[in-house]
């Protein structure tokens, strides 16, 4: 997800939903009424590959996972938000609009709770 | 190799089919599919004209559907563009207190959406907007 912001007041102002943003998405910007494209921060969560898997649940390495590729078995993949307050975006992963929600400390640039 | 691609049939119909309205899905046609979707919000009051300007990044003018949901109605999503309740109007869904009078312009940079706010005291608009890989 990436989470445009109000540089000065830390109100959310958008989104661009998913889990993976390539060089379209990072180009994107956006503004609302009485601001400037200028005034908005981003946030920029991407996913990240956490476990793999076997089809039984225990974790293995890449090299083993190479391994039971080659031999034709399937290997589980897991992916987590690559970000500190990946709870968060857990959550808005599921529910994308809750973040309105949140807003941005600008301190410290982490969501907080309004 | 000429032809070549994938096709799902509906259940009960053969794969092999030569009619593609027994298909669910075949990459012979053009899916439209989601090139970037997302939301944005703002508050303000009645009488208002509030202006949501998304630069989309993709290089042609795509197609788009825009959606805009109000706190003081939050269940529901009505689709953009629209001629709210103008004063006078006739509201054919019932909630004349939720009013709005939108406007979607869109091209090979920018999604612009203009709402002009009719209820009778503070709210919040969110949109949620669908950018799809098929150029207007």
């Amino acid at each position: 997800m990436i989470i445009f912001f109000n540089k000065k007041t830390g109100d959310i102002i958008g989104t661009v939903e998913g889990r993976i943003h390539d060089d379209t998405h990072q180009m994107m910007g956006m503004s609302i009424s009485d601001s400037e494209e200028g005034d908005a921060g981003k946030i920029v969560c991407q996913w990240k590959v956490s476990a793999l898997k076997t089809k039984e649940g225990n974790v293995i390495t890449p090299e083993e996972a190479n391994s039971l590729r080659e031999n034709g078995q399937e290997v589980y993949i897991e992916h987590e938000p690559d970000h500190p307050q990946k709870d968060i975006f857990f959550l808005l992963d599921k529910e994308p609009i809750k973040v309105y929600e949140y807003k941005v400390d600008v301190a410290t640039g982490k969501l907080v709770n309004k | 190799m000429s032809d070549y691609g994938l096709k799902l049939s509906a259940p009960g119909f053969d794969i092999t089919t030569n009619d593609p309205r027994n298909l669910i899905f075949s990459s012979a046609f053009n899916t439209m599919a989601i090139a970037v979707q997302g939301s944005s919000s703002q508050t303000g009051n009645s009488g208002d004209i509030k202006t949501f300007t998304i630069a989309h990044g993709l290089a042609f003018t795509p197609f788009a559907l825009v959606f805009l949901n109000t706190s003081f109605f939050p269940s529901y999503w009505k689709m953009c563009p629209m001629m709210g309740n103008s004063p006078g109007a006739v509201d054919l869904i019932g909630n004349s207190d939720i009013v709005f009078n939108t406007d979607i312009r869109i091209d090979a940079t920018n999604l612009v959406v203009r709402v002009q706010l009719h209820n009778g005291s503070s709210d919040t608009v969110t949109l949620k907007y669908y950018l799809f890989n098929a150029a207007i």
